[in-house]
Parts: C-alpha cells; structure tokens; sequence
C-alpha cells in the first residue's frame, strides 16, 4: 500500500516538477537547480491544494520573499503605486502560482488521476501543512531559479487532514 | 469600445486583466469574485464581453456560463482558465463560451480570442 501511494506521489510530484519548470520558463527565468527538500522546510509563503477522486493528493507550494518579489515585478511591472494593492496582492500571490501549475499540470497526469478534483487554494498554518507531510507518504523538491525559489511538495493519503 | 465584466477568486488575475484591458483600451464595468456574483452582475451590467475564470467558489465559471446564457442567449463570454484539461475547456465550448484564454495570460493571446469573437473589432498592440 506504501509502495502503490509512494508511486503515486512521485508521478504527481513529477508532473508539477515539469510544469514548474515550464512556469519559470515562462517567465523568462532560468532554473539553476532542482534538488531534494529532505529538510521539508517550507517558506513564508505557503498553500495547498487538495486533488480528491479516486485517491487524495494535497499539493502543497512554498515561494520564498525573492520570488515573490521577482513574480510581482513580472505581472505588474510598475502598474501598482498604491501599497495597500500592492500587499492584498502579494498575498494572493501564492494561491496563483499554485492554480496555475498544478492546473496545468493536471494535462500531463496519468490516464486515473485525470478526473481528480481540485479545490481552491487553502492557506494552513506552517505547523499543520508541516504534519501533512509528516503524517503521510509525502515527497518534497527544491527548485532554485534566479529570482528565487520554489518548494513543491505532495502527499497522497485516504486522510490528508493534518488533525 | 467594448465594455468588459471580469470574474475570477483571484485578486491578482483581476487586476492583471483591468491593466490589458486598459492598455487594449477596453472598459471594465464590473468584476465577480464568484459564479453567483457574475450571474447578478451580468444582468446589471449587460456587458459586451466576459472573462470567466472556471474553478471558483459558491459557483464555478461553467455553471455561472450556464446560468447567464439561460437569460442572455447573445452573451459572450471567454474563459480564462489555468486549467489546461481539455475536457472542462470543452464543456465550457458546448455550453456556450466563445473560447480560452490559459494563464499566465498573454496580451497577444486575449487579444487574439478578442478578435475572433468580435470580428469585425481588430485591436493592434
């Protein structure tokens, strides 16, 4: 059973890996590295998502401040003057980063996992998307680009709650 | 000059597509966070074109798509999605929207579907 979700999630993972990748060529950045997360920290800036159907995934995405910076710049280049926007903004950053990629990865998932559901973006405290990846058969990368970085993690579960 | 209703959860797409159009020189006369907010909106406003988001809460884009098409059969509506499954792209099609924009979005592209809907509105960057 391990082995089945083991397989699972390192075929998920796989695919936001190169989708990931994809997004960062997109947006004219350059991919230096793509390693491990054996540490499974997480950034400042985290959300999840859930896939249901007929196994559970929760995806979860951590930027750092420099790429939050560098992807703000990119989408609005010098449109926002007004610091409030500009906070509310950021902060949605990360739910959009993570629609995006693992929306579009969704093309690229084996033939049973293409009818799994996604959910709206999910902010949790650190601690508690820390215990998903704990408490379940989970897998984490690094991706290292030049306007910053990009954590990816994935866990498949029958219960992905981290109560 | 067209007027335009923008719906999606996403601050940062609605904003982004507020700038384009702008640039393009179009008006947006609403935004809905939801399905069911675009629904009411749409009748308020009647706009000539909608930019619809497919995953949101309340109510999804498709539904939403649905539900305006029911009471507006002549509106137009294209979907701006990151959701590159084909299938709910497809459904959007069959339901009545004009076509797809994917994200990120590029002006080229929204430009490009702009035209094909309003044909005889060619817009240059």
């Amino acid at each position: 059973m391990t082995n089945n979700k083991k397989k699972s999630v390192n075929l998920i993972l796989d695919c936001v890996k190169e989708e990931s990748k994809s997004f960062f060529e997109d947006m004219l950045m350059d991919v230096l590295e793509v390693e491990d997360n054996q540490n499974s920290i997480l950034y400042d800036h985290t959300v999840l998502v859930f896939l249901t159907g007929i196994k559970k995934f929760t995806i979860l995405m951590s930027i750092d401040n420099e790429l939050l910076k560098t992807l703000f710049d990119k989408f609005f280049q010098n449109n926002i003057s007004n610091n409030k926007e500009k906070n509310e903004l950021m902060n949605d950053m990360p739910n959009e980063v993570i629609n995006m990629i693992v929306g579009l990865s969704i093309r690229n998932f084996p033939l049973e996992y293409k009818e799994l559901k996604l959910s709206v973006p999910v902010k949790l405290s650190k601690a508690n998307m820390l215990k998903i990846l704990e408490k379940n058969v989970s897998q984490s990368i690094k991706i290292v680009s030049d306007g910053g970085s990009l954590i990816c993690a994935v866990a498949c579960s029958s219960n992905t709650n981290p109560k | 000059m067209l007027n335009i209703m923008i719906v999606d959860d996403s601050t940062i797409i609605r904003r982004m597509l507020v700038i384009e159009f702008e640039k393009i020189g179009y008006q947006v006369v609403a935004q809905a966070k939801s399905g069911k907010e675009a629904v009411a909106m749409y009748a308020e406003h009647i706009p000539d074109l909608v930019t619809m988001d497919i995953t949101m809460p309340i109510m999804n884009g498709i539904d939403a798509l649905k539900e305006i098409k029911k009471n507006f059969k002549n509106a137009k509506v294209i979907m701006v999605t990151s959701h590159g499954e084909e299938k709910l792209v497809m459904e959007a099609i069959s339901s009545g929207a004009k076509g797809y924009v994917l994200k990120p979005i590029k002006q080229e592209k929204l430009v490009e579907v702009i035209n094909k809907v309003f044909p005889g509105l060619r817009n240059d960057q």
